[in-house]
């Protein structure tokens, strides 16, 4: 599916604090940016920058202190919880660092946790097959590796075929090899089914293959910059 | 259902132990609860069927003489209001019965009746109702107690007796040999019935008979309050017919009647609620366990939130589980307990009351109690918990912060100057507080089970030493009416004359009577005659005397018939009821101050130890519907040499320990007792500690004698019993009972011998609960420490070295555990009994030995090595590739 110039993630002047008083940190401070349909948008920065805390508020797992979210012309910060949680399984894939899967399920039995939530999700084989788990699908998670756990949990976010899918440093456990393999597949993820990404890394290797790099420093944005020629993903290097 | 459904076989199969001892356990106590239940619940339906079907009565009252048919009139026509009532005489001989063969020489009471057909009509469980004079039918328990059958013969107060029968007399469901006891004898009292001419010759034999008469209202829908005012007017007509009224029982004051089913009622709430603390429990056991899952699991449940999985749907998955085994546990127990528990759980009552045949009434509410709520409870309790638990934002899960305080408590700062040891143990302790303070609920309540079966005979050998103790004397006589001891030969012979005179038909002696007066005047008015005729004599003179002669004559002639048909009674000639009617006539019964002499001389050795007594029952009302207590109001010598260190005298009212126990009187309290027969209330304070007397069992009040008779308005000199530490022999006339310190042995071996069956129940559940909750709480600790365990081993701990840490960690708690919820429960088990035994005469105080306490203790920890073996075994099994699995 190409990648269009809708926006789709529309972020303004998003602010979100932790504490108060002498205690009290400003983890982003307005926060503006754009991400159109379709785009693989990579955010960068060091620990404590306010990453994990943007992925979170465009996820809806917290309220924002200021600033707008629209994702897909839904506009989240006016979203009661309840709706934020029918907006999550509508719309929305996660990827996490440490995968999160459910020990006591197969790996295709992991992926149809969330399928269930979709009333169209994709179809399991071809899923599974171009994840490369076709082979490994009746195994437990402990029995596979971990890039393969991995790409279960990368299928996990992908089967309900949702608009946008929030990656939380999804190679930050995995070895060079095997994090290439993982971006490789989220590369073709995203260029199949046409979802958007938000990757969250601290490898600013990655950033070269992403259509948008946003750099965030004290809850900042210091960069947000549209790449014209992205890398493909097994051409990365770091 | 979700995908996530897959997991609930392999997360059953992985902790199989885990479920089917929560299973077991639910299932278990469930199938006997419902067991109990339906047995109950079919004894309760059979009972009430009895009423119309074997005509049980409305009441009774035991007069202290026969009453004439003129005083049974006056107590009939004073029903009329009610719609009338018929009265059935209903007359007793307690008949000392000898076995065939072995025995343990304790002496054994047959209330023995006239074989009944109108009221309290006995069913038949082997053989027949006696037809000949030396037959006797005889309870059921009686007999399966004393290993008697139908065709056996026994020694009926010394009369030889076949069994021609096995019955229930409905009146006597629980064998009472007093109303006012605490508990039924089934061993040395049963109930039997022979016919006429066999109870005339159990009379013959010197059987004092019991005068009652049961009645029956016409009406028999009678509201209670009705058939009270009925009841107190029929007292108050025979009363004014001057018959001496000894009792009056209603029939649902009648324990014999209405014992049984208070029984079962009572125990049928004791088995639910011993089911709902239990499934309780069991639902927070759930509770703790599913909420370390739920920490364990928090990142995954962050994820499936975050992926768009609704809170409830979480819920119903960790749900399921509990769920499905609740569910399961209370069908299938319910089931059992249906099918294996009824006969074990009836048995247990048909051992002590005599019933008609067993039949099961099956009623949906025990399916309801058993299966319907427990279930419910658990999954609702736990529903509960989860959403507890639940109630964090995905975010929170992600970050593992679904321990709730757990952060804080594991931040707690502890003081440098403890070693490293203490301190780990005691960041294990506050890491796990919820577990163990779920363990310390689950301890002390198996504790408390345990501890009632391992307390209950030492409690019950207790109250029966007590009992004992509380007996002054080895004989403790009751009379109907006073009867003194002391008398010369010709005053006994006096009595004597009289005694034989009033045992026959009471027409025959009064028609005598009028013969002789009749005769008198006739002789009078011959001698007024003769007197005349003398004066001045005529032919008309002569003509009087002579007819006065012939009317002296016809009225001799008359006497003579009468005196011939006392004799005939008597079975004696005429010369000696002249002779008796001579003795008698010495006495002068129109002085109250005269008491009858005893006809048989006990011998002044005998006679000088007795000590004279009087005593009169009066009501106390528990409140709360609880009924009334029976309390006896004793007057007694001040000096006496049975009651000693007994300072009464100078209206000083003293009160037995029990009833201070049992109702928690204080000092300066003023307590109301109601006279049923008088309808008067009695007000006697309590004046401090210095006025309490004897052992916790002790439910009496005592005082001076002259002080109860000025209380009662008594003559000065009455009294009605004697304690003799001789065996007296006192006349059945005026005989009203002997109770000996085996008598109050008996009532303790008899609750001896019905708690014993519930002991080992008691004891085995309470030890599948210690070993249930003990393993599955510690359990948890060590899985949920399973990392900590691996990163120890990483750093070369020893698994001995680990499990030092861990498993003494646990050991504390438990020990600890055990040892404080002693006190706790000890109070618990004293309430529990209290509460029990409220509605019985009677104070039970519960009575835990030291040995019983350390049994409760040891038992406990000697479970708890067990699960600390097997926990051991689990640390040794903690793998090192635990600490290096991933984790954010």
């Amino acid at each position: 599916m190409a990648k269009s110039n809708t926006p789709y993630l529309v972020v303004e002047g998003l602010a979100k604090h932790y504490g108060d008083g002498e205690a009290r940190v400003q983890v982003l401070d307005g926060i503006t940016t754009t991400v159109n349909r379709g785009e693989i948008c990579v955010m960068l920065g060091p620990s404590g920058s306010g990453k994990s805390t943007f992925l979170n508020l465009i996820g809806g797992l917290e309220g924002a202190d200021g600033g707008t979210i629209s994702v897909g012309g839904c506009e989240l910060t006016a979203l009661s919880s309840k709706d934020l949680g029918e907006y999550r399984r509508r719309e929305l894939g996660f990827v996490f660092q440490f995968y999160n899967l459910v020990p006591d399920l197969t790996i295709k039995e992991n992926i149809e946790v969330t399928a269930h939530l979709s009333s169209n999700p994709l179809p399991m084989e071809e899923l599974l097959r171009s994840l490369g788990l076709w082979e490994h699908r009746n195994k437990f998670p402990r029995q596979v590796s971990g890039g393969q756990q991995q790409r279960c949990a990368i299928g996990r976010a992908l089967v309900k075929n949702p608009g946008l899918i929030l990656c939380d440093e999804p190679t930050g456990a995995l070895d060079y090899k095997t994090s290439k393999e993982v971006l490789e597949l989220m590369e073709h993820v995203n260029q199949r089914y046409g979802c958007t990404l938000v990757i969250v890394t601290h490898n600013a290797a990655i950033a070269r293959m992403a259509d948008r790099v946003l750099r965030l420093r004290d809850g900042r944005l210091a960069e947000n910059e549209v790449n014209s020629s992205p890398v493909p993903a097994s051409e990365l290097d770091w | 259902m979700t995908p996530l459904a897959r997991r609930l076989p392999r997360e059953l199969k992985n902790n199989i132990g885990k479920y089917l001892g929560i299973f077991l356990l639910m299932c278990g106590a469930i199938a006997l609860t419902s067991g109990f239940l339906l047995a109950a619940h079919s004894i309760g339906s059979i009972i009430d069927e009895m009423r119309d079907e074997y005509t049980i009565e409305d009441g009774r009252i035991v007069t202290a003489f026969e009453a004439t048919d003129a005083q049974i009139d006056a107590a009939e026509g004073a029903t009329e209001d009610v719609g009338g009532a018929t009265f059935y005489r209903n007359f007793s001989i307690d008949a000392t019965i000898k076995q065939p063969v072995g025995g343990d020489g304790t002496k054994r009471t047959l209330r023995t009746y006239v074989h009944r057909t109108e009221v309290d009509i006995a069913f038949y469980c082997e053989g027949t109702e006696p037809q000949e004079d030396d037959e006797v039918a005889i309870d059921r328990v009686f007999a399966k107690n004393n290993e008697l059958a139908v065709g056996d013969t026994v020694e009926l107060s010394g009369r030889a007796y076949t069994i021609c029968g096995i019955m229930t007399q409905p009146d006597s469901q629980a064998l009472f040999p007093n109303n006012s006891d605490f508990t039924v004898n089934t061993i040395t009292y049963g109930v039997a019935e022979v016919t006429d001419a066999g109870f005339t010759a159990l009379e013959d034999a010197g059987g004092a008979p019991t005068y009652t008469y049961s009645f029956v209202f016409n009406d028999r829908d009678l509201s209670v309050a009705d058939r009270t005012d009925a009841e107190e007017d029929i007292v108050k007509a025979l009363t004014d017919a001057d018959a001496r009224v000894d009792d009056l029982i209603d029939a649902d004051s009648n324990q014999g009647i209405g014992y049984a089913r208070n029984d079962v009622d009572g125990d049928s709430a004791m088995w639910t609620t011993l089911l709902d603390i239990i499934i309780v429990i069991m639902a927070f056991v759930f509770v703790v366990l599913t909420n370390a899952t739920i920490e364990e699991e928090s990142a995954i449940i962050g994820t499936l939130l975050a992926s768009g999985y609704r809170k409830r749907e979480i819920v119903l998955h960790y749900l399921a589980l509990p769920a499905i085994v609740g569910i399961l546990a209370a069908g299938l127990g319910c089931a059992l307990g249906v099918a294996f528990f009824t006969e074990p759980m009836r048995s247990l009552y048909y051992g002590s009351y005599s019933l008609p045949p067993f039949h099961v009434y099956w009623s949906w509410e025990i399916f309801f109690k058993c299966a319907v709520v427990p279930a419910a409870a658990l999954i609702l309790i736990t529903l509960v918990g989860l959403l507890r638990k639940m109630g964090k934002t995905p975010l929170q899960f992600l970050r593992h912060e679904a321990s709730g305080k757990s952060g804080t408590k594991r931040g707690l700062r502890l003081p440098e100057r403890m070693g490293f040891v203490a301190r780990f143990r005691l960041r294990i302790f506050l890491r796990n507080l919820g577990n163990f303070a779920t363990l310390f609920v689950g301890v002390a309540f198996a504790s408390l089970l345990l501890l009632f079966g391992l307390a209950i005979l030492p409690t019950m050998t207790h109250y029966a030493d007590n009992l004992e103790t509380s007996l002054v004397a080895e004989h403790q006589y009751t009379l109907k009416a006073p009867l003194e001891l002391e008398g010369s030969a010709e005053e006994r012979e006096q009595w004597a004359a009289l005694d034989r005179l009033q045992s026959v038909d009471g027409a025959l002696l009064s028609a005598a009577e009028d013969a002789e007066d009749e005769l008198g005047d006739a002789a009078d008015a011959a001698q007024a005659a003769a007197d005349a005729l003398a004066a001045s004599p005529s032919a008309e003179a002569m003509q009087a005397a002579s007819n006065a002669l012939d009317e002296v004559q016809a009225k001799k002639d008359a006497l003579s018939t009468r005196l011939d048909a006392l004799a005939d009674a008597l079975d004696c000639n005429r010369n000696e009821v002249v002779d008796l009617i001579d003795d008698a006539s010495n006495i002068d019964t129109d002085n109250d101050d005269i008491h009858p002499v005893n006809t048989t001389d006990n011998g002044a050795g005998k006679i000088a130890q007795t000590e004279k007594y009087a005593i009169y029952q009066l009501q106390y009302d528990r409140g709360e519907g609880n009924g009334t207590e029976t309390v006896s109001i004793y007057g007694i010598s001040p000096d006496s040499r049975y009651w000693k260190d007994l300072d009464v005298g100078g209206n000083r009212v003293i009160f037995g320990r029990g009833l201070l126990d049992k109702f928690g009187w204080k000092e300066g309290q003023k307590v109301e007792l109601d006279d049923k027969y008088e309808e008067k209330d009695y007000f006697l304070e309590y004046a401090g500690d210095d006025f309490a007397w004897g052992t916790k069992s002790d439910m009496n009040v005592y005082m001076s004698i002259d002080d109860f008779n000025e209380l009662f308005g008594n003559d000065a000199s009455y009294f009605n019993g004697y304690v003799s530490d001789e065996e007296l022999d006192l006349d059945s006339r005026y005989f009203s009972g002997d109770t000996t310190p085996d008598d109050m042995r008996a009532v303790g071996d008899q609750f001896i011998d019905m708690m014993s069956s519930l002991i080992g129940l008691m004891v085995g559940l309470a030890v599948f609960i210690f070993l249930l909750f003990m393993y599955l709480l510690t359990k948890a600790v060590i899985d949920r420490s399973a990392r900590s365990i691996s990163y120890m081993k990483v750093f070369g701990y020893r698994d001995g070295e680990i499990s030092h840490l861990y498993i003494r960690s646990i050991t504390l708690c438990v020990v600890a555990s055990l040892v404080l919820c002693e006190p706790l429960i000890i109070e618990s088990l004293a309430a529990i009994f209290r509460t029990m035994l409220l509605t019985y005469n009677g104070n039970i105080e519960i009575y835990v030995p030291w040995s019983a306490m350390a049994a409760c203790a040891g038992i406990g920890f000697a479970t708890y090595l067990v699960v600390a073996f097997l926990h051991t075994r689990s640390i040794k099994r903690v793998s090192l590739a635990e600490a290096l699995k991933v984790q954010e």
